[in-house]
C-alpha cells in the first residue's frame, strides 16, 4: 500500500512542484535573515552574540515555514486517502482482498508521512545555515524535530480519520482543513480570547481583596494555562524556547506560585515542559484517531 | 458432494425495503452459473453479500464451507470478486495494478513477475504491460479486472455484470474468457442481463425476481420445467411462402412466418414456433424435405431463455 501510494504521489509533476515551491519559499525566507550576515553589517565585527541570535532566528524561521507547510499539506494528502478509494470505486475491491483495515489505514498514513518527512529532510541543508552561525542548541533541534513529526502525524491522522468517516473527498477535506486551521491558528486566538475574558473573572473568583491568590486557585489556573499552552504547537514551541533561553531544563518548567503554596514551602510548581505535553497529547490523540479510522474502514456495510 | 457455494435463507433489507428475501441457492464446483433477473431484483445485493461486502439481515451463505458471516476472511481467500463498476487506479501501469493486488493477497514478491506475466497472457494484455491503465479501452480494463480477480488463484469467481457496457467485440472476448476459466476449473457465479450470453455459456442458471429465486437449473432443465413454444429458424434456398403454408399444417407448429431481412438471393429465412416434442420436431424437418424444399439451415434460436424468463418472471421489483 505504501509503495503504491508513493508511486502515485511521486509520479507526475505535482510532488516536484510542491517540493520546489516549498524550498524556494524556505530559501527566500532564510535568505532574508541571512543577508545581513553576508552583506557585511554583521560580518566584520564578529559579534558572537549577534551571530548566534541570527542563527537562532534562521533556525526558528525554518521551523516555522516547515510547520506551516506541514499544516497545509498533511490534511490535503490524507483527507482523500480512503474517501478517494470510495470515489474511484476501488474500496470494495480492496475490502475483498486479504488487506486488513489496519494495513490499509497504516499504509495510507505511512505514505503520507513519508512524503512529509521528505519535505522536512529536504529543508535540512538550507536549515543547516543556522548551524554555521551557532546559537542553536542540540536540545532545540531535537525538540523541533519531535514537534514537527508529531504535528505531521497528528494532522495526517485527522485527515485519514475524516477520510474514513466520509464517502466523499470534499467534506473530508473541508473538515480536515478546518480542524487543522483550528489547531494551528484557532487555538491561539481562543487562548487570547479566554485570557481577555477570564482575567477579570479570575480576579473576581480567586483573588482576595489584597490581590493575593490562594495556592489551590493558583495551581488550578496554572494547570489550565499549561493545558492551553500545550495544546497548540506554535505556543508550545515558543514557550519551550523561552524556557530554554531562560536557562531552564528542557524537561520541567518551574512555575512560580504564591509563597504559601502547600508543597512543603516550595514556591515553584514543576510542570512538564509544554513540548512534552504537546508531543504526548497529540500522539495519543493520533492513536485514537487511527484506531477510530480502522474501525470505520472495517465497519461492514449494513 | 456438498456445493461449493451455498446460500441458505439469505435476506437483505434496507429499512423497509426487502431487497433479498429468504434466498436459497447452491452452486456446484465447476459450474458456470448465470444469475439473471430484472433491474432491482436483488442480484447485486446477493453478490455483495457473497463477496462479504454487505452484511446479511438474516440467513447465511457459505463458500467451500466458510460462512460469509462468521469467516469473511476465509471466504475472501477463496473468491475473486469483480464489481459491476469499473474501479482501477488510473495512475498505475498495467503490471503495477496486478502487482499491487498480488501484494494485497500476500503473494510473495519473488513469485509476482511470473504470475503477472501469466495473467496478462491469459487476458491477452501482455503487449500492454507497460501502458498506463487509463490508456486502456473499456473492454481491456474489464479484462484487466478479470485478471485481477485471479491473482490469488481463487476457487470461485463472483462477477457482477462483467459484460455490462461493453461493445460487442469486448463482450465476446469476456464471454470467451469466462468459458476458458471455467475450463480451467474455476467455479463462476456471475450476474448479467444479457440472456443470450447466459444461454450460450452457462451450465446452470438462476432467475431472480423481487429478491427471490423463481427457478434454477440448466437451460435444458428450465426448458422442460417451463415448457414454452420453442422458436426455430429455417433457411431455405427458395419457395418461402410455400414452406410457410406447409409448416402451418404440421403438428406442433403454432405459428410460421418469413423473417425480416430476406434480401439475399437464394436465401429465404423463416421462423416458426413449435409446441411439440423432439420426435414431432424431427418430423417437421423430414416433412420439409419430402416437400422438396431445400433446407440450408434448421436451428433453434437462443430466445428460448427469453421465453422462460418472461414466463417465470412477472416484472416485479423490490
Amino acid at each position: 500500500m505504501v509503495l503504491k501510494e508513493l508511486r502515485g504521489r511521486m509520479r507526475g509533476g505535482r510532488a516536484f512542484v510542491v517540493l520546489t515551491v516549498y524550498l524556494i519559499v524556505l530559501s527566500c525566507g532564510i535568505g532574508l535573515v541571512f543577508l545581513p550576515v553576508t552583506s557585511g553589517s554583521l560580518a566584520p565585527g564578529y559579534d558572537l552574540a549577534m551571530r548566534q541570535y541570527v542563527g537562532k532566528g534562521i533556525f526558528g524561521l525554518a521551523v516555522l515555514i516547515q510547520f506551516i507547510t506541514i499544516s497545509f499539506i498533511a490534511p490535503g494528502i490524507t483527507a482523500g486517502a480512503i474517501a478517494s478509494e470510495r470515489e474511484h470505486q476501488t474500496f470494495d475491491i480492496l475490502r475483498t482482498t486479504l488487506l486488513t483495515a489496519r494495513e490499509l489505514v497504516q499504509g495510507k498514513l505511512l505514505a503520507a508521512l513519508s512524503f512529509l518527512l521528505l519535505l522536512l529532510l529536504a529543508a535540512f541543508p538550507i536549515q543547516s545555515l543556522a548551524f554555521l552561525l551557532g546559537g542553536v542548541e542540540k536540545e532545540e533541534i531535537v525538540i523541533a524535530a519531535l514537534m514537527l513529526i508529531t504535528t505531521s502525524v497528528a494532522l495526517s491522522a485527522v485527515g485519514v480519520f475524516f477520510s474514513s468517516l466520509f464517502k466523499r473527498t470534499l467534506p473530508s477535506t473541508v473538515l480536515a482543513y478546518a480542524v487543522s486551521f483550528f489547531t494551528v491558528a484557532g487555538l491561539p486566538m481562543l487562548l487570547m480570547l479566554l485570557i481577555t475574558i477570564a482575567s477579570p473573572l479570575v480576579a473576581l473568583l480567586f483573588m482576595d481583596t489584597s490581590g493575593d491568590m490562594s495556592p489551590v486557585a493558583a495551581v488550578f489556573l496554572v494547570g489550565i494555562a499549561w493545558l492551553l499552552v500545550s495544546s497548540n504547537p506554535l505556543i508550545a514551541a515558543v514557550t519551550t524556547e523561552a524556557m530554554l533561553i531562560d536557562g531552564q531544563s528542557p524537561w520541567v518548567y518551574r512555575v512560580p506560585i504564591p509563597s504559601s503554596a502547600p508543597f512543603g514551602g516550595v514556591t515553584d510548581l514543576p510542570v512538564p515542559a509544554p513540548w512534552i505535553a504537546y508531543v504526548a497529547g497529540y500522539l495519543l490523540l493520533s492513536l485514537v484517531l487511527i484506531w477510530a479510522s480502522i474501525r470505520l474502514v472495517r465497519r461492514p456495510e449494513v | 458432494m456438498s456445493p461449493l457455494v451455498e446460500i441458505r435463507d439469505l435476506s437483505k433489507s434496507y429499512g423497509e425495503l426487502a431487497a433479498v428475501k429468504q434466498l436459497n441457492l447452491s452452486v456446484e464446483q465447476g459450474d458456470l452459473f448465470g444469475f439473471i433477473g430484472p433491474n432491482g431484483a436483488g442480484k447485486t445485493s446477493t453478490i455483495r453479500m457473497l463477496a462479504t461486502l454487505l452484511r446479511p439481515t438474516s440467513g447465511d451463505a457459505w463458500v467451500a464451507g466458510h460462512s460469509v458471516r462468521q469467516d469473511p476472511r476465509g471466504v475472501r481467500r477463496l473468491i475473486g470478486y469483480m464489481p459491476d463498476f469499473f474501479g482501477v487506479y488510473d495512475d498505475m501501469k498495467v503490471w503495477e495494478y496486478l502487482d499491487f493486488f498480488a501484494a494485497c493477497y500476500k503473494i510473495p514478491m519473488s513469485g509476482r513477475p511470473r504470475l503477472i506475466g501469466d495473467l496478462l497472457e491469459l487476458v491477452e494484455l501482455d503487449h500492454r504491460r507497460e501502458d498506463d491503465v487509463d490508456k486502456l479501452s473499456r473492454g481491456m480494463k474489464q479484462r484487466l479486472s478479470l485478471a485481477r480477480t485471479l491473482v490469488h488463484d481463487p476457487q470461485v469467481l463472483i462477477l457482477d455484470e462483467p459484460a455490462s457496457g461493453l461493445d460487442p467485440r469486448a463482450r465476446v472476448e469476456i464471454r470467451a474468457l469466462l468459458v476458458e476459466l471455467s475450463r480451467m476449473g474455476k467455479t463462476i457465479f456471475f450476474s448479467t442481463q444479457i440472456l443470450s450470453d447466459v444461454a450460450e455459456i452457462c451450465t446452470r442458471i438462476g432467475i431472480l425476481e423481487a429478491g427471490q429465486i423463481v427457478t434454477t437449473g440448466s437451460l435444458e432443465e428450465l426448458r422442460s420445467h417451463h415448457p414454452s413454444q420453442r422458436r426455430f429458424e429455417v433457411i431455405l434456398m427458395e419457395r418461402g411462402e410455400e414452406a410457410i403454408q406447409h409448416l402451418r399444417t404440421l403438428k406442433g407448429v403454432t405459428e410460421a412466418q418469413l423473417t425480416a431481412g430476406n434480401h439475399v438471393p437464394g436465401r429465404v429465412h423463416l421462423e416458426f414456433r413449435f409446441a411439440g416434442d423432439d420426435r414431432e420436431l424431427s418430423d417437421v424437418l423430414a416433412s420439409l424435405h419430402q416437400q422438396g424444399l431445400r433446407v440450408l439451415r434448421f436451428h433453434e434460436t437462443s430466445r428460448d431463455l427469453e421465453d422462460v424468463f418472461l414466463r417465470v418472471t412477472k416484472g416485479l421489483v423490490t
